[in-house]
């Protein structure tokens, strides 16, 4: 084990990947002086050259419809967006094609295509601080992965990578200087994190926080603080895959809980925590005691002032706020 | 496609049931509607019916074993499923999403096989009636919480309303989905029930709390506390009946949360029997013959309306005041008693009254009571006069105000204008809720309920 930032985890993975497979193209925006917008692909140009490490125009919609091309192919490409607000342009290609061949050419065809992007936040501005991965998982056809931990970050991206269907990954910004142990790359199946598989990564008795990507992290912080404070035992459950949702381990734990706060970033409105909370109060109605409480961003645009910001941006005060209005 | 038959839940309080027997053998066809099974519950045989056609594919109870509510106890498969091994034979949807199951189910919790009652519609028009009659009281339009199972009190629900569920446009207890679960797996109502969640919100601590805290631990319910046993005290343990559970339970609370006070009078008689007694002798054979409870509940009645603050009962946290005079009257049974309602007996005429009352006495000596009748009095008539009792107090159900014990007629002499003459005297002891009413409303209630059973013809008009 050596403990690693997530952004050396993500490009490990990618190497690691690429040396085992001589399929692994990556493509994208300054993907090879720079590294990508956050440096994720930095160094990798040198090693695997420009036939596998190609840059591109900026042209989201073209980079994903080559991708899906290549993927077609034989190949398996890993398609960089800058970041998830850019993924818009490539909507009708990740959409209406890569969700989609498999099922419209009978199985004849697919896509093991993965597009890696970002979401995050400051001080970017309404157009570049959004969040969008409840739109991509309303999508059959798509996988949703957004991962955590360094150690989540290499699992399932390998798993992405393998896997024979399109996968949307989607780093953040705001984690990729967090550091965790990471298992030494053999890059062999024991390697992966199984997409479809929430983990609980803190055990508990009283409320049960779900959350993915940097809103776990809150989650965990909350929890610190609500077990210090108020005696409150939370149990922590990282999703890591938003489609499919691993609803059994949630549901196993609220059964015991029978409370649940979904931490979010997105918007409020026809957000991902949405949908988990309209599925959960089905699944356990009668377990409940008392209504399901979200975090996630309100519904305006982000603002530009580090203040403004600060004020939208949900964090760990808010999910302890949520966890107290049901206690 | 398969339907399970689930065991249905009748009543608020119902968590489990008993298979009576089976009317339909293994394999036989069944239509939707056809009667299946007689159950038993706390309170009553009930007939249960096929949600769905096809052929009793199998039996999963044997008569005689408690089931939860909700749990499978028999399947019903399409016959061509059935008969031979052609799955999908038809364009139903596939057995792993179970429609139908949830369809049953559902059906099965709201007590479907109760829905019609025939005194609904009187009812309802009474109590429009009784709007001018009856002003609707402070108590009745506070912002107290009245249960769902108290709605039933009112008596616009005419099936029985499962703990969780909203009964008309009226109040709801505020309970979390876990706490009405708990609740109707430990017998309590959420009436009872002191929340300490966020709004007012009962939640499933609070039941669990109650449960512990509650009266069939600490005086000698159900669960009570083991009484040492002398070895040298030959005795065995008594199975208790569903109905035995069920009476233990609520009258341990009964007796040990509502302060009881009783006030006791003597009523002269002899007017009442005489009047009855020709009533009886009219000879019309479309008219019941009377009896003396016929107008005790009359008068009862009466005087629920003329006194509304017994017409009351504390429920939740405070009074509930109701309009129609409902009437529970107790029926003994050879292994404990039911008390089935009569509705809105003021608006009844007076023979209809009577008529209603006998059917209700003799379907409650054979099981065949309805579980909406079994809930929903105002006050509660027991009569231990046959037996010989001159006298008595009663225990008051938990959800009425009150209750009167009538003892028997007696022959006695009475003083008439300074001189002894042989009178005919009843004792009657009106028990009450005094957290409802007091002493002096009490007595004026009951000093008029005495001047109707000495002027029966009042009770008549």
């Amino acid at each position: 084990m050596a403990v690693v930032s997530y952004r050396d985890a993500v490009r490990g993975a990618l190497r690691d990947e690429m040396l085992r497979d001589q399929r692994v193209i990556l493509m994208g925006e300054s993907i090879t002086g720079y590294g990508g917008s956050y440096a994720v692909t930095k160094g990798l140009i040198d090693e695997f050259g420009p036939k596998r490490v190609m840059e591109t125009p900026i042209a989201e919609a073209g980079i994903v419809g080559f991708a899906v091309g290549a993927a077609m192919g034989g190949l398996l490409p890993v398609a960089e967006l800058m970041t998830v607000n850019f993924a818009l342009l490539a909507l009708d290609q990740i959409v209406n094609s890569a969700a989609k061949f498999h099922y419209m050419f009978g199985g004849q065809w697919s896509v093991p295509l993965v597009v890696r992007t970002v979401s995050g936040f400051g001080q970017l501005g309404p157009t570049h601080s959004q969040t969008f991965e409840g739109w991509f998982a309303s999508v059959p056809g798509l996988k949703v992965v957004m991962p955590s931990t360094p150690a989540d970050a290499r699992g399932l991206l390998l798993a992405s990578i393998r896997d024979p269907d399109p996968v949307i990954f989607i780093e953040h910004s705001l984690l990729y200087s967090t550091k965790g142990e990471v298992a030494e790359g053999s890059g062999d199946e024991t390697e992966e994190v199984p997409i479809g598989r929430a983990k609980v990564v803190r055990q508990g008795s009283d409320v049960t926080l779900v959350g993915y990507s940097r809103m776990l992290l809150q989650a965990l912080q909350a929890a610190e603080v609500l077990e210090g404070d108020d005696g409150i035992s939370c149990e922590v459950i990282d999703l890591r895959t938003l489609r499919p949702v691993d609803y059994p381990t949630v549901v196993e734990s609220v059964r015991r809980t029978h409370q649940l706060v979904l931490c979010g970033e997105d918007w409020r409105t026809g957000g991902f925590g949405a949908d988990l909370l309209s599925e959960m109060q089905d699944r356990c109605f009668d377990d409940l005691d008392g209504p399901i409480q979200r975090v996630a961003m309100p519904d305006v645009p982000m603002a530009y002032s580090r203040q403004l910001e600060k004020a939208l941006v949900p964090t760990s005060d808010q999910v302890v706020e949520a966890v107290r209005r049901l206690n | 496609m398969a339907y399970q038959v689930t065991m249905p839940q009748m009543g608020y309080d119902m968590t489990e049931g008993s298979i009576n027997r089976w009317m339909v053998e293994e394999g036989a066809t069944v239509e939707r509607g056809d009667v299946i099974a007689s159950i038993a519950t706390e309170k009553a045989d009930i007939d249960i019916e096929a949600y769905a056609s096809g052929v009793l594919q199998k039996i999963l109870v044997k008569p005689g074993a408690k089931v939860p509510v909700g749990e499978p106890i028999a399947i019903i498969a399409d016959p061509k499923e059935a008969g031979s091994a052609s799955p999908q034979a038809d364009a139903s949807p596939p057995a792993s999403e179970p429609p139908g199951e949830d369809q049953a189910a559902r059906k099965g919790s709201t007590g479907e096989p109760s829905a019609e009652v025939g005194t609904s519609a009187p009812q309802e028009a009474r109590s429009g009636q009784d709007g001018t009659a009856s002003e609707p009281e402070p108590a009745a339009k506070s912002s107290t919480p009245v249960p769902e199972w108290a709605q039933q009190l009112t008596g616009h629900g005419q099936e029985p309303v499962p703990a969780g569920r909203r009964s008309g446009s009226g109040e709801r207890v505020k309970a979390s989905p876990l706490a009405r679960r708990r609740a109707r797996e430990l017998g309590i109502e959420l009436a009872s029930v002191k929340a300490t969640g966020p709004e007012g919100r009962i939640k499933a601590e609070d039941v669990e709390a109650a449960s512990r805290g509650g009266v069939a631990v600490s005086s000698g319910g159900p669960s009570g506390p083991a009484q040492p046993i002398d070895p040298g005290d030959p005795s065995e343990p008594v199975h208790l009946s569903r109905m035995r559970e069920a009476i233990a339970r609520r009258m341990a609370d009964a007796n040990s949360t509502i302060p009881h006070f009783h006030l006791t009078t003597e009523v002269r008689m002899g007017a009442l029997l005489e009047l009855r007694q020709e009533m009886n002798r009219l000879g019309d054979a479309e008219l019941p013959k009377f009896s003396v409870t016929d107008f005790i509940v009359r008068a009862v009645a009466l005087t629920l309306q003329r006194h509304p603050d017994l017409n009351a009962a504390w429920i939740g946290q405070g009074i509930r005041r109701f309009s129609q005079s409902n009437i529970a009257l107790a029926v003994a049974l050879p292994d404990g008693l039911v008390a089935p309602v009569l509705r809105g007996c003021e608006a009844l005429p007076f023979s209809e009254l009577a008529r209603q009352t006998h059917d209700l006495a003799a379907r409650a000596k054979t099981g065949k009571l309805r579980p909406e009748e079994l809930s929903g009095g105002h006050t509660a008539i027991s009569n231990l006069g046959t037996f010989g009792v001159t006298q008595f107090s009663a225990i008051i159900t938990p959800g009425q105000g009150s209750v009167l014990a009538v003892g028997e007629v007696r022959e006695v002499p009475v003083v008439v204008d300074g001189a002894l003459v042989p009178g005919q005297q009843m004792a009657m002891t009106l028990s009450i809720d005094h957290r409802v009413t007091d002493g002096a409303q009490g007595a004026e209630a009951l000093a008029y309920l005495r001047w109707l059973l000495e002027h029966p013809a009042a009770c008549l008009v």
